[in-house]
Parts: C-alpha cells; sequence; structure tokens
C-alpha cells in the first residue's frame, strides 16, 4: 500500500460517514477560531448584560456572574483552544517525523540515542510537567505550548522509525538514492509522503488530547489570564453550580464537542488504514 | 462493552457502543463532575458531591467507612469513565484482530459457537495488551485525579498539588510530581512483569 509518493491521502481510503462528520466538526471548529471577531464582535470581558441571567435570544448561552455573554466568551475560547492545539501539533509534527526519520535511517548509536531520548521525555506525564512550569514560571500560553510541543513527540517518532525502516526496504527508495538523490531530499519526496497517513492519525489524537490538558489547566485556574478559555468559564462556573446550570454545561459541550470530532476523524482514518493493510 | 460491540461488527448494537465510547472518551472529567453534581447532586440529592465526610456528624467504625464511600461514588466514577470507554474500545479492536486468526477459525470450524469462540478465546488473548495499557493510564489517572478533586474539593494529593501551583510552593510542587513521577514508574514496571508472567509469550532474558 505505499506506493511511490503520488498517492495522495483522500484517494487511498474509501468515504466513510463518520470521517465527513468528524471533518465537519472539525471545519467548524477552524472557521469559528477564525472569525470570532466576527461572529462574537463584543470584548468577552465586556459586561453585556445583567449577571446570572439565563439563556435568551438576548444571550442565547446566558450570562455569568459578572453579567458577561457566555455565548462570546465560548466563540473566542475556541481561538485559545486552537491556537494551543495547532501550535503543539505543528511543533510534534516537526520534531516527531524529523527524529523518528533520522533514526530510521541512520539507525546506529544516533537510533538508540534518540529513541531513549524519547522515552525519557515520556516517563512524567505532560500534564505535571505543565503543573511544575506554571508553579515555576506563572502560567502563560507561550511556554505552555512549548513544554506540550516538546513532550509530545516520541509517540510520532516511533511510529516514523518503524515506518522508515520498512520503506527503507523498497525498491523506490533505492532508485532513489541510486539516482544520486540527496539525504533531505529522500527524506522530503519519498519518506515523509509515505508516512504522512499514520502521522495524521496520531496528530488528531494528540490534537483532541491537548484540548483536554489545556482545558483542564484552565480549569484549575492555571491557564492563561489574559485570554478566555473554555477551561477557565468552566472553572468559573463552580462557584454557581447551584444558581447557573448554562455556566457548566456550554463550556463543556464545546469541550466535548471539539475532542469528538477529532476522535471521530482520527479514529476512522486509522480503521480506513488497517482495513487497506489486512 | 468491547465484547458487545465485536459480536457482531458495523450492526447498529456495534455503532452504538461505538458512539458511546467516543463519547465517553471526549467529555471532559470536570464537566461530567460537574453535570453529576447538577443532577445527581443538587437536583436529586442521591449522593454527597463535596469532601471526603460528612462535616455535620463526626462518624466513627462502619459508619465512617461508609460516609466516605458513600462520598467516593461520584468522583471515582467520573474518573473511571474515561478509561471504561478506553478499555471497550481497545476490547473491540483486539477481539476483532484475534477472530482474524487461525485458532479462532479452528475453533469456529470444530463448531464451537462464535459467542463461545469470542469469550472463550479470543477474549483471553485480546484482555492480554490491556494489562500494559492499564498500567500506563495511571499517569492519565492522575492527572484526571487533580482535576476531579478539585471538582468535588475531595482533600486528596491532587488538590494538595493544585494549592502548591496555585501558591507557588514550588518545593511542594516539586515534590508531589516527583512522586507521582515514581508511582508511575513502578506501575509501569509492575504492569510489564504481570503481562510477562501471564503471557508465555514475553519474556526477559
Amino acid at each position: 500500500m505505499h506506493g511511490p509518493a503520488s498517492a495522495s491521502l483522500p484517494k487511498r481510503l474509501p468515504r466513510a460517514p463518520s470521517r465527513l462528520m468528524g471533518l465537519a466538526f472539525i471545519a467548524a471548529l477552524g472557521l469559528v477560531a477564525l472569525f470570532a471577531d466576527r461572529i462574537a464582535p463584543a470584548d468577552p470581558f465586556a459586561t453585556a448584560g445583567p449577571a446570572l441571567s439565563s439563556p435568551s435570544g438576548r444571550h442565547p448561552m446566558g450570562t455569568d456572574n459578572l453579567g458577561r455573554d457566555l455565548a462570546t466568551g465560548i466563540v473566542h475560547g475556541t481561538r485559545t483552544s486552537l491556537t494551543v492545539v495547532v501550535a503543539v501539533v505543528a511543533i510534534s509534527a516537526v520534531v516527531g517525523i524529523t527524529v523518528g526519520a533520522v533514526a530510521g535511517l541512520r539507525g546506529g548509536v544516533l537510533d538508540l540515542l534518540l529513541m531513549r531520548f524519547g522515552e525519557l521525555v515520556q516517563v512524567v506525564p505532560r500534564f505535571f510537567l505543565a503543573l511544575l512550569v506554571i508553579a515555576y514560571f506563572g502560567p502563560g500560553i507561550d511556554r505552555l505550548i512549548l513544554l506540550l510541543g516538546l513532550t509530545s513527540w516520541p509517540l510520532l517518532a516511533r511510529v516514523v522509525r518503524i515506518e522508515v525502516l520498512a520503506l527503507k526496504q523498497r525498491e523506490f527508495v533505492d532508485a532513489a538514492v541510486a539516482t544520486g538523490a540527496s539525504g533531505p531530499r529522500v527524506l522530503a519526496a519519498h519518506i515523509v509522503p509515505n508516512v504522512l497517513p499514520v502521522a495524521v492519525v496520531l496528530l488528531t489524537l494528540l490534537a483532541s488530547r491537548i484540548i483536554l490538558i489545556e482545558a483542564g489547566l484552565a480549569f484549575l485556574g492555571l491557564g492563561d489570564q489574559n485570554r478566555v478559555s473554555w477551561g477557565a468559564l468552566a472553572n468559573n462556573a463552580q462557584n454557581f453550580l447551584q444558581l447557573a446550570w448554562w455556566m457548566a454545561v456550554f463550556p463543556g459541550l464545546a469541550i466535548a464537542s471539539a475532542v469528538f470530532g477529532l476522535n471521530l476523524l482520527g479514529g476512522s482514518v486509522n480503521e480506513a488504514l488497517e482495513h487497506g493493510r489486512s | 462493552m468491547g465484547r458487545v460491540g465485536a459480536g457482531r461488527p458495523a450492526s447498529a448494537l456495534d455503532r452504538g457502543v461505538t458512539a458511546t465510547t467516543l463519547l465517553g472518551y471526549a467529555i471532559p472529567s470536570f464537566w461530567l463532575g460537574q453535570l453529576a453534581i447538577l443532577f445527581l447532586g443538587i437536583r436529586y440529592d442521591v449522593f454527597p458531591v463535596v469532601g471526603m465526610t460528612d462535616t455535620r456528624i463526626e462518624y466513627t467504625g462502619l459508619a465512617h467507612v461508609r460516609d466516605v464511600a458513600s462520598h467516593l461514588v461520584l468522583p471515582a466514577c467520573v474518573l473511571a469513565v474515561s478509561e471504561v470507554a478506553l478499555l471497550a474500545r481497545l476490547t473491540r479492536s483486539g477481539l476483532l484482530r484475534q477472530m482474524r486468526e487461525d485458532y479462532a477459525r479452528t475453533a469456529a470450524a470444530k463448531g464451537v459457537s462464535k459467542a463461545k469462540v469470542l469469550s472463550r478465546h479470543a477474549l483471553p488473548n485480546a484482555a492480554l495488551p490491556l494489562v500494559t495499557v492499564i498500567g500506563a493510564r495511571v499517569g492519565f489517572l492522575f492527572s484526571g485525579a487533580v482535576v476531579v478533586e478539585t471538582v468535588f474539593s475531595w482533600p486528596g494529593i491532587g488538590l494538595l498539588l493544585r494549592d502548591a501551583v496555585n501558591n507557588k510552593d514550588r518545593a511542594l510542587a516539586l515534590g508531589l510530581v516527583i512522586l507521582v513521577a515514581v508511582s508511575v514508574l513502578l506501575v509501569s514496571v509492575s504492569s510489564d512483569l504481570i503481562s510477562a508472567r501471564i503471557d508465555p509469550r514475553i519474556r526477559y532474558s
């Protein structure tokens, strides 16, 4: 199933309703994040009406204890969540694919060192590393992205390495080397396109994990205080559970649907890949 | 649940199980906790929702155990949901893989019913990798515990860690994280040893 680099992902996979649904979820989220200022032009931190008013035409998701519009907060929270997710996924994709490909192509001591280093990174759960970083340097979206990005690549690297080891034996890689292609050229033109489907699966699942971690930290009150985020909205709801159910329900719903969409997409692509392999 | 789903792949039942487990895996634990408090705690008052013991009465002996247990119901269930979902998904895919193996076909060929092949032959083999997975999930359980303990004000190390980070008590935070890291390592080593004990194919030289 690993043809030369021309076969692209969508062509290879049969259509499946769950994948389309997952894609639709993610596309909707992306659009909301991109056009947050158009959809909800108001400042999410500004008072928009009476405090703790239940969902109505003016405030479709109600207002919080300071009279801030919850729908505005959730729309802008999408942007915060997706910023973290996109940045973390980008960092781990670059690091993971590079480390995996180099380890697989070079082999030997370098391979051993890189893989052991990857295991070392995975020892302490990411959530606790993030807590430590916040304890030492204070909360902030920049360090969260760096920390999660630099600790999330080992799984991807390991999978890419195994794919590369299998690909190395294939004729088209031999042919490329024989015609004088350089190492980076082989990597970019022949290896990367072939590991892409597997990488897509791992990265979508990583993205859903990152959303949950970011939301969990913000729920503990340890997120970036200058940005609205779903987790922080849910944290705020904690003190008003008896008074305002909407403050707890809508942020959680946003998180759950984002994670659900990503898992749906990742899971169905994975199933299609396994199907193609057996 | 995984066993039910694998019985008839792609049936309505299987789709239902898959969708439920996907949902269970997607729902953040603090949200589930808040919903549980909203419905089971406040609306219907089935279970106590705050703390570890009843603050009004000082129980001793067996009554104390029952008191703590009733406070534990909601946090424990909330924390367990995503684990149940994950294990169900893995069991299902593991079973489907095992059913393609030769021994499963042999058993079916000699007249064993499909239900029996699934439960007696495939399930034990599909369950072996789960030991490792459960071991590897301990880290996630700890991070889930920090969040769930906050929702239910459960006085555990999760809540202690959150307070330590909030108060910039770095020494305490560092100590707790090291404690967690060591426990995660110990559990992961023992889960590897357990799976070597129950799976004769794994040997450590």
